[in-house]
Parts: C-alpha cells; structure tokens; sequence
C-alpha cells in the first residue's frame, strides 16, 4: 500500500518538534546553571512577539491547508453507494465488493447506540472514518486504492464486546 | 530550616491542614485508577491470567477517577496557594472533600457493581442500555455528587477571592481598562477566570444529567448529537480547567525557585481572559467525525484548537523558558520536576493541535495518539506539576530538606516510567491502534507488543512513585503534627 501514510509524517514532525522541545529546555536548564543570562526582559518580549506572529503564520497555513483536505465536502457524485447498518456488535452493508479507484459513499446509520465506522487497509492503517449516531446518517466518501481485502472496525466504544465488532470489504 | 516560602496568617492553620489532608488521601487514592491502568495494559498485551472481562470497567473508573482526584487536587493545592493572600472557609471545603470522596466511592459501586462500564466520556444512549436499574441510578447520582462537590470547592474560593477582589479585579479587568492597582497575583486572576469556566461547564453538566433522568423517567428520547456536544463541552472543559488551575500554580511557585516573581500585567489579563473564550470552543474538535455536525462548526473548532496552543506557547511556555535563561535556579525536585512537566505537557499539546486537524483526525480519532497526547499532558505534565507542588509543600510544613538521592534517582525514574509508557501509545496511535479496545485483532498485532512494553515502564512508574509518596506523606504527617 502507500509506504508513507498520513500518519508515518504525522508521527515524523510530532517527534521533530517534541526533540526541538526537548533541545530548547535542555539549553535553558544550562543556561542557567552556567550565568543567568545578561538579556533583558525588554529583550525577550521582542523574541516572543516574532515567535507569536511566526507561529500564527504557519498555523494559517495549516489551517487553510486543512480545510481543504476536510472529508466533508461532496462535489461529485458517487460510483457506488453501500448502506451500512451497525447494531451492537456487527455491520450490515448492502454490498460488500466494489472496484479499485471507484468512489464509494457509505451511508451509515446504527439501530441503538453510537458506533464508529472504520476502514483500514491490509496492513492495518487506517484509510478514513465516521461515526454513526442513533437517528442520523453519516455519508463516508473513500476510493480503495489498490484491490485486496480491507477491514471495517467499529471505532466508538459500544459496549462489551465492542473490539470483536468488525466486517470486511473486497475490493477487485 | 529553610526559610518558609510564603508566610501565612494564623487564621488559616485549619484550612492548611484540611488541604493536606486532602493531599496526603490523593496520594493514596491514585493507586486505585493506576493499578487500573497497569491492569488494562497487561489485558492488552495478553498476559495470561488476566482477564479481559473487566476491561471496560476498569476503563471507566480509571477515567473517572484519575480525573475526579487529580481536579480536586489542584483544588487543595490552589486553597493552600490562596492562604497566603485570603482565606478560603474550612468547613465548606470540609464538605467538598466528603461529598467528593462519597462520590468517589458511589461511582466505584455503580462501575463494578452496578456494571456501569460506559467509559469515561460516555455517549448517548449507551448509558441507558448498559449495567442493572440501580446501577445507572448510582451512576448518575455519583456524579451528581461528585459535581456538588467540586461547585462547593470552587464557591469556597470565589468567597475567598471575593473578600478582597471584586469580580472586576479577580479576573484582571482593571488591567485590561489600563488601571494598575490594586495588584492581583497572576495566580488569583488565572484561577478566577479558569473558574468561571468550571462553573460553566458543571451547568452544562446539570443540563446533561437532567435530559438523561428525563428520558430516563419518561419515555422521552434525546438528540444524540446534542448529547454528545454536551458531554464533551463538560468534559473537555474540565479537564482543560484542571490544566490551568496547575498553570495557575506555576505561576505563583515556579518563579519562587528562581528567588524571582511573575509580575502581572495588562498583557496577562488580555492572554488568560481571552484564552478562556476561546478554549470554550475547542471541545468541537471531538465532533470533527461527526459529519451531521455542521461544518462551519468544525472548522471553529480547529481555529480554537489551534488558538488555544498558540497562547499557552507564546506566553506561559516563553515565560517559564524567559525566566529560567534570565534567573539562577535552585533546582530542586520541584523545579526539576515541573520544569521538565512542562516540556511534556508542551510535547502532549503539540500532539494535540496536529490531531485537532481535520484531515488528521480523519485518520487518528479514536485511535492511541488521543490517550497519548492526554497522558503526556495531563498524566507526565499536570499530575507531575502537582507532585512537584506538593513536594515543596511537604518540606515547608515538616521543615526538612531534600534528600539528593529523590532528585537523582526518584525523579528520573518517574519521568523514564511515565515519559515511555505514553511513547507506546504515541506509537500505537501512529500504528492506526484503536483505544478503548480490550484486544487487538490479529491484523493490529504491533498493538499488543506494545502494551507489553508499556506494562515495563509503569512498573518503573510505580515503583519511584511508591518510594516519593511514601516520603511525602511522612513528612505531611510530620507537618500535621506541628
Ligand atoms: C499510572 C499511570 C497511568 C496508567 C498506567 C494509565 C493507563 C491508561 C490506560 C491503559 C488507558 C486506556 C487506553 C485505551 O483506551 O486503551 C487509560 C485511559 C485514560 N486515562 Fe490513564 N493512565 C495513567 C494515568 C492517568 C492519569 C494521571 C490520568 C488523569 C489525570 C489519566 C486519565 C485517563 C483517562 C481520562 C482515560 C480515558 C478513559 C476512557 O477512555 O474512558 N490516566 N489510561
Ligand atoms: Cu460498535
Ligand atoms: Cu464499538
């Protein structure tokens, strides 16, 4: 499947920004033992109005960014459409095999309490999910990129048996 | 005999002493939800002979305990703060801790007896399908108690605050109109506007617990989106609250271990006024998977998210840095340890605001990066800060000093244990690992070596925790005594 997912860069510029963290704190703790520094606090405000307008910068940058990669939005218009049902502990779909690349809507409603929709790929990571809450229906886009046997887990805790709730999906 | 950090009037040894009472029981009390913990890793890794029947309750009463303690404490710890400057009435919060422990215990009931295993954060209508007809009487009603508690608690202080301060003055008002005196220690003002926060989510905790007894009692039925929004604007808040409550200590105590002060200003008023709003609408990042939700309020939700990071990095993170660069420091097992509590709760929040990204949580809601980023916060960070409070308290009121040997060996291994039992989650979630599982299907093995590793470090955890407790509640005793 894709060898860098969302998640591997995710968990890549968390460790990044955690070892600066680290580095900064570890470089001040010195800083101290060794002379408190001649800087003025007059000084310091400076450094921390351009690191507040920095950061507002590259968070308006991710945030647009964001938007538009959000799930939400629904401009074209499905191949397929799968109905899925979730009751405590199992899926019902109307359809369980679809084609490589072809847009799929899951439309997912659950008959008692909130469960999760998710799908995750042969290697255990996952694609995308949704919730299903009582009363509503929750529309799921995804395209399969790659044919082979994809995994449904119900990601909302719903009771005692809620790890053992799980379907599958072929995809040809 | 060191010289006592803050002096207090005589009127107050009463309440002093009911708050070390208070902490010399969390101390204790934390060993129940952390053996839950410890047993819900061991579950997940398979260990043999444990069994997984319990998982989820073990889940639940983890979460409501750890989060029940550790907010009270910050509790005892502010009132013990506040008595240098006024004073909190005794016998309200002598009550506070009786309903709280009561509650405490009522939820344990409902949980284990009543069968009561809905999670920490439970979700409409689960509640209402799950455990025996008095066990979801008990449950609700323990958090009914529990909630009266806390609003004792948090009236005590108001009272306290309001001899002196008005409303206006409390919450640092008068500085943002450009007015200077009458000075508020930036401890009163944060804890006054991180309480009014409280206040409003313990309503908003009223109004849940109402439309559950209504459908409860009648035939009645929800809007299980409105529920959700509800449960989490409560819990959300909280446990962000419980967060600046500590922040708010650090403010007052973290510039004591320099010989310095942080002066408040107009500049603090405007950050902590206005990063109270904001966090009040973060909570909808919890909803981001939630499609019915309409999207505008989601995107809301990641503006505040983000918004709410940026503040606490620019002016409390840069401050606590600015100062240590600027000050010759007694590090000591306190300032150590919130110092270093402080870069975890930075790394945990950083997680945060990544996972607070709607195409990221597309991906990583519900999975351990979300148990990963609270526990480094509020488990490697708060939790640790209040320790490190607690430690400086302990020496002041026995009138001993440091042993080396808690600093060198005790403190790090807290930090070891703790810092590498919430990387196996930060590497489970990565792994696309779900919480809340009690096992992991064969396809997410890596899941179930992880937790095994993760069971090493708690022990590590427990075992210097152990050790410091044991020191500190002797030395509370020693300090009753006096
Ligand atoms: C000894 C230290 C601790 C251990 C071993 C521990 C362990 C755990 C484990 C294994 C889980 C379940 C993760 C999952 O979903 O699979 C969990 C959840 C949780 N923990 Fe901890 N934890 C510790 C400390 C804390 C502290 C100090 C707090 C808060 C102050 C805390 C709050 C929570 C909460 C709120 C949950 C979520 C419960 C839920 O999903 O309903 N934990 N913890
Ligand atoms: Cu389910
Ligand atoms: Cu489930």
């Amino acid at each position: 499947m894709t060898d860098f997912s969302l998640q591997w860069i995710v968990f890549l510029a968390w460790s990044v920004l955690s070892i600066i963290v680290l580095t900064v704190f570890y470089m001040m703790y010195r800083q101290s033992r060794r002379d408190p520094s001649t800087m003025t606090y007059d000084v310091i405000n400076k450094k921390r109005f351009r690191f507040f307008y920095g950061t507002i910068v590259f968070l308006l940058i991710a945030f647009f960014a964001a938007v538009s990669g959000a799930p939400y939005a629904e401009r074209e218009t499905p191949e397929v459409i799968i109905g899925v049902k979730s009751k405590m502990f199992l899926f019902e779909m109307t359809q369980d095999t679809v084609g490589t690349n072809q847009l799929v809507e899951f439309r997912i409603t659950t008959e008692d309490v909130t469960h999760g929709f998710g799908i995750y790929d042969s290697t255990g990571t996952i694609l995308g999910q949704v919730q299903a809450m009582p009363k509503y229906t929750n529309r799921l886009r995804i395209r399969f990129p790659e044919p082979g046997t994809y995994s449904i887990l119900c990601l909302e805790y719903c009771g005692t048996l809620h790890h053992q709730m799980r379907s599958t999906i072929t995809v040809r | 005999m060191k010289e006592p950090l803050f002096s207090v009037p005589i009127s107050n040894f009463l309440l002093r002493r009911v708050t070390l009472v208070w902490l010399m029981l969390s101390l204790v009390l934390f060993l129940i939800p952390a053996v839950f913990g410890l047993l819900m890793r061991s579950i997940q890794a398979q260990i043999p002979g444990i069994s997984a029947q319990y998982f989820y309750h073990f889940l639940t009463s983890h979460g409501l305990l750890m989060v029940g303690i550790w907010f009270t404490t910050s509790l005892a710890l502010l009132s013990f703060a506040f008595s240098s400057y006024v004073s909190p009435n005794p016998l309200l919060i002598i009550i506070a801790i009786a309903l709280i422990v009561v509650g405490a215990l009522m939820s344990l009931w409902a949980v284990f007896i009543g069968d009561m295993a809905t999670g920490w954060y439970f979700l409409y209508p689960l509640p209402l399908r799950l455990g025996t007809v008095t066990g979801r009487v008990m449950f609700f009603a323990a958090i009914g108690v529990l909630g009266v508690g806390w609003l004792l608690w948090c009236i005590a202080l108001f009272l306290a605050v309001a001899q002196r301060y008005t409303l206006r003055e409390a919450l640092g008002w008068h500085y943002i109109a450009k007015e200077t005196a009458p000075n508020v220690p930036p401890m009163i003002m944060i804890a006054g506007v991180s309480l009014v926060a409280v206040i409003i989510c313990l309503l908003m905790a009223v109004i849940l617990l109402l439309l559950f007894a209504l459908e409860f009692l009648s035939t009645a039925s929800n809007d299980a989106l409105l529920m959700k929004n509800l449960v989490f604007v409560f819990g959300h808040t909280l446990v962000n609250m419980n967060l600046y409550l500590v922040i708010a200590l650090v403010y007052e105590y973290f510039p004591k271990y320099g010989g310095g002060e942080f002066k408040n200003s107009r500049m603090l008023a405007i950050v902590w006024n206005s990063v109270l709003c904001i966090v009040l609408f973060a909570y909808f990042h919890h909803l981001y998977m939630d499609f019915a939700q309409p999207s505008v309020i989601q995107y809301v939700g990641q503006f505040a998210s983000y918004g709410a990071g940026l503040m606490a990095a620019t002016f409390t993170i840069f401050s606590v840095l600015a100062f240590v660069m600027t000050h010759r420091m007694e590090w000591s097992f306190s300032s150590i340890a919130t110092f270093t509590a402080i870069a975890m709760w930075t790394i945990g929040g950083i997680a945060a605001v990544i996972d607070a990204t709607i195409p990221v949580n597309f991906k990583m809601h519900n999975t351990l990066w979300v148990p990963a980023h609270f526990h480094s916060y509020y488990f490697t960070g708060a939790v640790m800060m209040m320790l490190a409070f607690m430690w400086t308290i302990a020496m002041e009121v026995s009138g001993r000093t440091e042993q080396t040997w808690i600093r060198r060996v005790v403190l790090p291994l807290l930090f070891i244990g703790g810092g590498g039992f919430v990387l196996m989650f930060y590497l489970s979630g990565m792994q696309s690992v779900p919480r809340r599982y009690a096992l992991y299907p064969a396809l997410l093995g890596h899941g179930t070596a992880l937790s095994y590793v993760a069971v090493v470090f708690i022990l590590i955890f427990l075992l210097a925790y152990l050790v410091l407790a044991g020191v500190l509640i002797t030395r509370m005793i020693r300090g009753l005594r006096r």
